[in-house]
């Protein structure tokens, strides 16, 4: 470990450690444009110039080693007006056009201009000026804005694995492009707009929806897949409208790194028409929209007939990895409580068998966030998902189904004969389920945006997301719904689950390698949840 | 003084292996062969050669950074990438000493155990790759290259590589990344290239003219060529003077000579009715010599001394008739012109002073421009990840420093006083 001083402050960092990253895990900030700590160093935008005592000239920091006794200055004379020149040269072709340029708020050149330029240039000549072009079908490019960092041709490099994106021609003409105008591929392309520290590389999906001092953004887990990379959600501030989605840096799942499915999945939950009402059929008559309690009543009368009738083991209860550990949880927990039904499946299991690996990035093929929580939160499986399911209703084993996440129901297969057999049907949706028309009652469920909860990806790892935006109408949680219903079915200690945590803090209790968790131990990052060398083997 | 570097310069027989076996050819190549690697290597050393290239480090040096173990083949690149305005010396020695280059080439690859040598020449040098490929090709049939040369159990392949057209690529890093077939832009050092060079082995980066001096250092002994020119600066050098000379041309003189005997006595003086006004004496990227300065010692260490260079021994010579406005933005529009562009203070500070070179050559200039081009040259010197941000900000700076009285005439008249017409545009 060798000892350094920055600006005085001594500093013990591991061999290798470059000035930059000691300084900034030391709380020292220096400037810095090229570097990104997940590409190679290139030294190129020399912003991070230092002083080292003994070395003539200034250095970058972000390429220089650390060394025993190594004294670092990061803001003397020389330094200042080295990042004062950095910073003017870097403007004289840069059109200055923040009012109206994307990335304005949240830009490195603007916050370094103000932190470390001299506040005026002295250039007065006409400014090289390019036309913008589109890179595909997520980015947009405006190469005047460009300080010609290559972030991005790296990425597309290391991460992307395909070096499509790069240079053309030299010097100040020198302009980003693909070979011959192809469109970018693959499904990493949004990384690119997050790794632009200008406003040079903006989202076609995102720009000119808001302003960053407009936003606020919330910490949150993707759903699209069983990674569940950490991302934050973007929320304009006045209207509660959701915006987009970044990576949030975790460096257990998805380092800085997210792909364009989860990032743009949003839009298949909040472009379409989401269910914002119950519904129930009263009487024998089709559906119809209800309060939530008319909906409750429903449920509750048919259950009692149908148990009456035929007891407590044609209920089924059908888990969702798309639905929070939250959720399953007390999907699992009412079942067994209301009708002592141990019966229960995963709908949506199906593998996607689509894949991506790429260099920097692996994109699974299973497109559901949560299969192994819902597992854990005591969906056991009665044979094989929806498959079982089916023999069962067959059979005539099962009259009673709650369905979670209807909407997610991958795996069906039109089967409306077949699950007319099924006397009472319960469905929480985020978006109208397939099996809709069937249902007796329909609850509007809050998408993960919405609400609080934990989802536990493909590693075991417990990860929290976190409510953003208001549910849409009449939308609530699915753990919330079934505590509602449990409570019109008078179940003991449903009263004092108020929020998701009451919920999750159940499940901990009763779960193996959830024990002792609540949502603090969590984090930001998540946990690997505890699991004995047997069930690994299993 | 007989010359070693340009001797056949002239005569084109001697591409040809028999007439420059004849000379005494490759005979330098037996010898290396009877001696081991690290003699060679000591005897480079010892002899005192800098590079020629400009930078003029010590070739023995650089050859003894090679790690002797390497897990990935070892190379050497010869630099022929001669671009450096004001220079065209390697030219004499590609056309005309071809098999001199060759036969440097082997000595070295043996000294270091290279097996894989390239010559990277610039793209505009069609005819000396020719030259060179024909040559390359003779010594393949007579064993001087290829398996087993001579049956002393060493190989070597030679390949030329025509370079496309960028003055960058004769930065050394630029070059292994141009002949790796990548963007010619420099790398970021360290790792130096003696370490992780070309595809990312061992290499080993010379010059031309410091190849094509070994084969007279192996013949001679390294004491004979220790005992030319001044202390720290030995062996001799060729300059290619160019500007207003009577012979203008190609001359191989020992280091240390006199500047002023350069230009009066081997290219004739001034031309008649002129006096010396400046000279450039390293290529367009030394600083510029007032003629006053001109009583000067050609060599690296004095050079430096005066806050110039030999660079790579171009002298452009100017009379009393030229503008150094002109020169200065003829140079500036260079350097913007083959800025590559990858860090920020050389691609954009090298058009920002353009502008204001060209502004104040066409009369419209102020006198605060002066000082605005030296702080644009001071932001970029020292600043940039390769020698080319101090290639171009130190001249330029030089020109506004020492002839800043002339700078301020074409501001006090609002036009050129030797009646220059504006510069034309750059696209």
């Amino acid at each position: 470990m060798p000892t350094l001083t920055i600006d005085g402050k001594e500093i013990s960092v591991p061999k290798g450690t470059t000035v930059l990253e000691a300084a900034k895990t030391n709380g020292i900030h220096i400037p810095h444009y090229c570097y990104h700590p997940a590409l190679a160093v290139v030294g190129n935008c020399r912003m991070c110039l230092v002083k080292i005592e003994g070395m003539p000239k200034l250095q970058t920091s972000c390429s220089t080693a650390v060394a025993e006794n190594m004294k670092v200055f990061t803001k003397t004379d020389e330094v200042r007006k080295a990042q004062q020149g950095v910073m003017e040269l870097l403007l004289i072709n840069h059109p200055l056009d923040c009012p109206v340029c994307d990335q304005g708020g949240e830009c490195d050149l603007q916050d370094f201009s103000y932190g470390y330029g001299a506040g005026k240039s002295r250039y007065e000549f006409e400014k090289q000026t390019f036309v913008e072009r589109s890179l595909g079908p997520v980015i947009k490019l405006n190469m005047n804005r460009c300080i010609r960092c290559t972030r991005c041709v790296r990425f597309c490099q290391e991460v992307r694995g395909k070096a499509e994106l790069d240079f053309f021609y030299r010097g100040q003409h020198s302009e980003l492009a693909t070979y011959d105008n192809q469109e970018l591929t693959g499904a990493l392309q949004g990384n690119l707009v997050d790794v632009c520290p200008v406003g040079a590389l903006t989202s076609k999906d995102y720009r000119f929806k808001s302003r960053p001092w407009d936003n606020r953004d919330v910490k949150s887990v993707c759903p699209f897949c069983e990674k569940g990379c950490s991302t934050d959600i973007t929320v304009k501030w006045r209207t509660g409208q959701l915006l987009r989605t970044k990576p949030r840096y975790n460096p257990d799942v998805n380092g800085h790194w997210m792909c364009d499915h989860g990032r743009f999945g949003y839009h298949a939950i909040f472009d379409g028409q989401r269910v914002q009402k119950s519904e129930a059929t009263i009487g024998g008559a089709g559906l119809s929209v209800v309060p939530r309690e008319k909906a409750y009543a429903a449920v509750y009368e048919a259950s009692k007939r149908i148990r009456e009738r035929d007891g407590g083991s044609v209920f089924f209860g059908l888990g969702s990895p798309h639905a929070s550990n939250e959720d399953n949880f007390m999907l699992a927990k009412f079942m067994k409580d209301a009708f002592q039904c141990a019966h229960f499946g995963l709908n949506a299991t199906e593998d996607s068998g689509e894949a991506e690996d790429y260099p920097g990035f692996k994109i699974p093929s299973f497109k559901a966030p949560n299969l192994q929580g819902a597992r854990d939160a005591g969906i056991t499986e009665q044979g094989v998902g929806y498959a079982g399911l089916r023999t069962a209703i067959g059979k005539g084993e099962v009259k009673a189904l709650f369905v979670l996440a209807g909407n997610r129901f991958s795996d069906w297969r039109g089967d409306f004969e077949l699950m007319k057999r099924v006397d009472l049907l319960v469905i929480f949706e985020l978006l109208p389920s397939p099996l809709h028309p069937l249902a007796t009652a329909t609850i509007p469920a809050a998408a993960w945006t919405e609400t609080d909860g934990t989802m536990t990806n493909m590693q075991g790892r417990i990860q929290r997301f976190w409510r953003g935006v208001d549910p849409a109408g009449d939308a609530i949680p699915q753990w919330q719904a079934l505590v509602e219903l449990g409570q019109r079915f008078g179940l003991q200690g449903y009263q004092q689950l108020k929020r998701a945590e009451d919920a999750f803090k159940l499940l901990a209790a009763s779960t193996p390698g959830y024990a002792g968790l609540d949502y603090s131990k969590i984090g930001d990052r998540g946990v690997l949840r505890v699991v004995e060398e047997a069930a690994l083997a299993r | 003084m007989e010359a070693t570097l340009i001797k056949h310069i002239g005569h084109t027989a001697f591409r040809d292996i028999d007439t420059f076996v004849q000379g005494g050819g490759y005979r330098a190549v037996e010898k290396a062969f009877g001696m081991r690697p690290e003699e060679v290597t000591e005897a480079v050393k010892s002899s005192g050669l800098r590079g020629r290239g400009g930078a003029g480090f010590s070739a023995g040096m650089k050859w003894s950074f090679v790690p002797k173990e390497s897990q990935l083949p070892k190379y050497l690149c010869c630099n022929a990438d001669e671009s450096e305005p004001g220079t065209f010396k390697d030219r004499q020695i590609v056309e005309y000493e071809p098999h001199l280059l060759v036969e440097g080439i082997i000595i070295c690859c043996y000294a270091v155990g290279i097996h894989s040598a390239y010559i990277y020449i610039r793209g505009e040098f069609a005819y000396g790759a020719e030259v060179l490929e024909n040559a390359i090709a003779q010594a393949y049939s007579r064993n001087y290259l290829g398996r087993d040369i001579l049956g002393k159990g060493f190989d070597l392949d030679v390949t030329v590589h025509r370079g496309a057209g960028a003055y960058i690529c004769g930065e050394e890093t630029a070059l292994l990344e141009s002949l790796e077939g990548k963007r010619g832009q420099p790398r970021l050092k360290p790792p130096f290239p003696a370490v992780v060079g070309l595809f990312n082995g061992p290499t080993v980066i010379n010059n031309v003219e410091t190849l094509a001096a070994i084969p007279s250092i192996i013949n001679n002994g390294a004491d004979w060529y220790a005992a030319i020119g001044p202390e720290r600066n030995r062996g001799t050098k060729l300059f290619s003077v160019s500007g207003h000379v009577v012979k203008p041309g190609v001359y191989e003189m020992p280091l240390g000579t006199n500047l002023l005997a350069l230009i009066n006595d081997c290219c004739g003086g001034i031309r008649p009715g002129r006096t010396l006004k400046a000279v450039i004496p390293g290529g367009a990227s030394a600083s510029v010599l007032r003629a006053e300065e001109c009583n000067i010692s050609l060599d690296f260490d004095s050079l430096a001394k005066a806050g110039s260079m030999l660079g790579s021994g171009g002298a452009i010579v100017m009379d009393d008739s030229t503008c150094m406005v002109k020169v200065a933005h003829t140079a500036s529009r260079f350097f913007y012109e083959e800025s590559c562009g990858k860090c920020t203070p050389c691609r954009e500070g090298i058009g920002w002073v353009e502008k204001l070179f060209r502004r104040l050559e066409s009369g419209g200039g102020r006198e605060t421009d002066l000082a605005l081009i030296s702080d644009i040259c001071d932001n970029v010197k020292g600043k940039t990840l390769c020698p080319f941000g101090e290639a171009f900000s130190a001249p330029l700076d030089t020109f506004v420093k020492k002839f800043r009285e002339e700078f301020l005439e074409h501001v006090r008249q609002k036009r050129c006083p030797f009646g220059n017409p504006p510069p034309d545009p750059v696209h």
